[in-house]
């Protein structure tokens, strides 16, 4: 649909908080909490933090949360009986004070889950979700969104994006038609504008290189030393993965106790030895390096190939977790230059 | 920071080893871990109070373990991890050159394994005031309060298990939460799963933990691990009067039996 230009004050915009509260659903927001931001059920406007550039976490687990139950099962004289879960009762959920980063990660993991294959879950998860995204006014020196076709001010992903023209002021674009829902059940909150030119409110944030140019470029490197020498300080774990908005990943762990078990999904890592160790021992990454390689063909080659779009949304995040500064932007820029 | 280099590169040029452990500048005002390989390249090393990531990690690393001798620039974290290792039959000292240097920045030039455990008697391991009062929080807890703190100190852990791969301690080639038949922790990040492996963790530390801390810094989620591994280490202290990280001789409490150990835990 084409976007409708609104304005929203700060007051009306408390109001609409409360309004999605009271009528029960789910708020969550950036929140501070012993000095560290991350999406939290809220209920009132005071609770959000509004400063913050990015929540350590990603705004992933609204749709993909690191553990879910999928279903349970129970053994009987003769058969299995299985109880899967009922998706039909997910909550309504509104992602509010995002970044448009975070908007944009649920296209590629939208991509992932419901694609040629269909995660029933994840589907009624995202269907429940409406996300209002506030655009940026600075970034920070993690930040590469303008490297990878996003923007401080980008709408993808978003159902509405507020930008702050005024102290007092939002800039509202209703982009779907979920945020066309809200505006319809809250036309007194808002208040008619033309639409207005975005740039002086937002980072400015100088573009590194292009996603196109990195694609490119991975058709010819997967045997350069290139991976050895970035991927040296890696240590190994998941953070980066898991911080990730776009990274969908994931385990399946069943818990039995007796005649019954519950089978759950949880995050996984394709930097982790045992992501590929097979039965026989053999492992077909069994350095690092490998793995780090996985990571950036993944996000850069692999998805655009099979389903048209990047992996990658430039929030930073991984680079801001990693124990051992490995900056994917810094990286990525090594390999447009090669 | 100048005589760090100097060593360095002397080190480098005289082929006394074939890399050099250290640090250089990262991103914004971050600095990272570095490896250098020849004389030049040791201009991009520095050393200054953001250099506190315990890089004795990279000693179990591929790339340490393929060179036939190294240095490594050594904090006093480093220091006891490297005596720690050795205790542990993981690293040899013919292999190692130690640039040891003080918590207050100051190098000492090279200590071999006699002087390090010197210098790590000098150095003793610190503790931020924050951590200070946080011990004593927990300690003035009963049990169940204990139990229950650390139950919801652990639930926001989503199991990236930067603690296990940023830790010096934890080199073994399959970790037991990977061990799947059986299944001795779950793997899912849940209350339970949490708590399990947070547990077999600190246990698997007990005494063997040099308290760098570098668990807690690498933790995107801030859990406070190194209170509890401090926590069971003065544990340990009291009850066996045994420390890590002061002596490249050394069995840990907890996988040795004496005469004189006190058996009254067992209640």
């Amino acid at each position: 649909m084409e976007i409708i230009n609104k304005l929203i004050d700060k007051s009306a915009l408390a109001t609409l908080i409360e309004r999605f509260t009271k009528s029960g659903k789910e708020v969550f927001a950036p929140v501070k909490s012993k000095g560290i931001s991350e999406f939290a059920r809220v209920e009132t406007i005071q609770d959000i933090d509004f400063e913050t550039i990015a929540t350590k976490q990603s705004a992933k687990s609204l749709v993909f949360p690191k553990v879910e139950k999928i279903l349970s099962y129970e053994k009987t004289f003769d058969d299995v009986i299985v109880n899967n879960v009922d998706y039909t009762q997910f909550p309504e959920v509104i992602a509010f004070g995002n970044r448009p980063c975070d908007a944009a990660g649920f296209i590629p993991l939208d991509a992932i889950f419901a694609g040629e294959l269909v995660d029933e879950i994840f589907k009624a998860r995202l269907e429940k979700l409406t996300v209002i995204s506030i655009s940026c006014k600075k970034a920070d020196d993690y930040c590469f969104c303008t490297s990878v076709n996003g923007g401080p001010g980008n709408t993808t992903g978003s159902d509405i994006l507020l930008t702050e023209t005024t102290a007092d002021e939002y800039f509202v674009e209703i982009v779907t038609e979920k945020g066309k829902a809200i505006l319809d059940a809250n036309t007194d909150l808002f208040k008619d504008t033309a639409a207005i030119d975005k740039t002086p409110f937002l980072a400015k944030l100088e573009q590194q290189f292009t996603q196109e140019v990195i694609n490119e470029k991975l058709n010819g490197i997967f045997e350069s030393d290139i991976w050895d020498k970035q991927a040296m300080r890696c240590v190994g774990c998941g953070a980066c993965a898991f911080v990730c908005p776009a990274c969908g990943c994931f385990d399946i762990q069943d818990e039995t106790k007796g005649k019954n078990g519950v089978r759950h999904r949880c995050w996984d890592s394709c930097g982790f030895k045992i992501f590929t160790l097979h039965t026989s021992g053999h492992n077909p990454r069994e350095k690092q390096a490998q793995r780090w390689r996985q990571r950036i063909y993944h996000k850069f080659s692999y998805q655009p190939e099979q389903q048209k779009l990047f992996g990658c949304v430039g929030c930073g995040r991984c680079s801001r977790a990693c124990p051992s500064d490995m900056n994917i932007a810094e990286h990525l820029k090594e390999i447009a230059v090669l | 920071m100048e005589d760090i280099k100097k060593l360095a590169r002397e080190l480098l040029a005289d082929n006394k080893v074939q890399l050099v452990l250290g640090f250089e500048n990262g991103t914004a005002n971050r600095v990272r871990p570095a490896f250098f390989t020849t004389p030049e390249a040791v201009d991009k090393l520095i050393y200054n109070e953001f250099c506190i990531q315990n890089i004795a990690l990279y000693l179990k690393k591929d790339i340490c373990q393929h060179a036939a001798s190294l240095a490594i620039t050594a904090n006093p974290n480093v220091v006891r991890s490297i005596l720690q290792l050795a205790a542990e039959n993981q690293i040899k000292e013919e292999k190692i050159k130690i640039i040891g240097i003080t918590h207050e920045g100051k190098c000492v030039g090279l200590l071999d394994f006699k002087a390090a455990e010197e210098f790590s008697k000098t150095q003793p391991k610190g503790l931020k005031d924050e951590d200070k009062a946080l011990i004593e929080k927990i300690q003035a807890m009963s049990l169940e309060e204990k139990f229950d703190y650390w139950v919801e100190a652990f639930s926001p852990c989503i199991k990236c298990y930067a603690c296990r791969a940023s830790c010096p301690m934890c080199y073994c080639g399959k970790c037991n939460v990977e061990s799947n038949n059986p299944q001795w922790i779950p793997v899912a990040p849940h209350k339970y799963g949490n708590m399990e492996w947070h547990m077999m963790r600190a246990m698997h530390l007990a005494g063997r933990c040099i308290n760098c801390g570098e668990c807690n810094r690498s933790c995107p989620v801030d859990i406070p691990l190194n209170i509890l591994s401090y926590m069971l280490s003065d544990f340990v202290l009291e009850e066996f009067e045994s420390e890590a990280g002061l002596s490249a001789v050394f069995t840990p409490a907890l996988s040795s039996y004496t005469m004189v150990d006190k058996e009254n835990f067992i209640k």
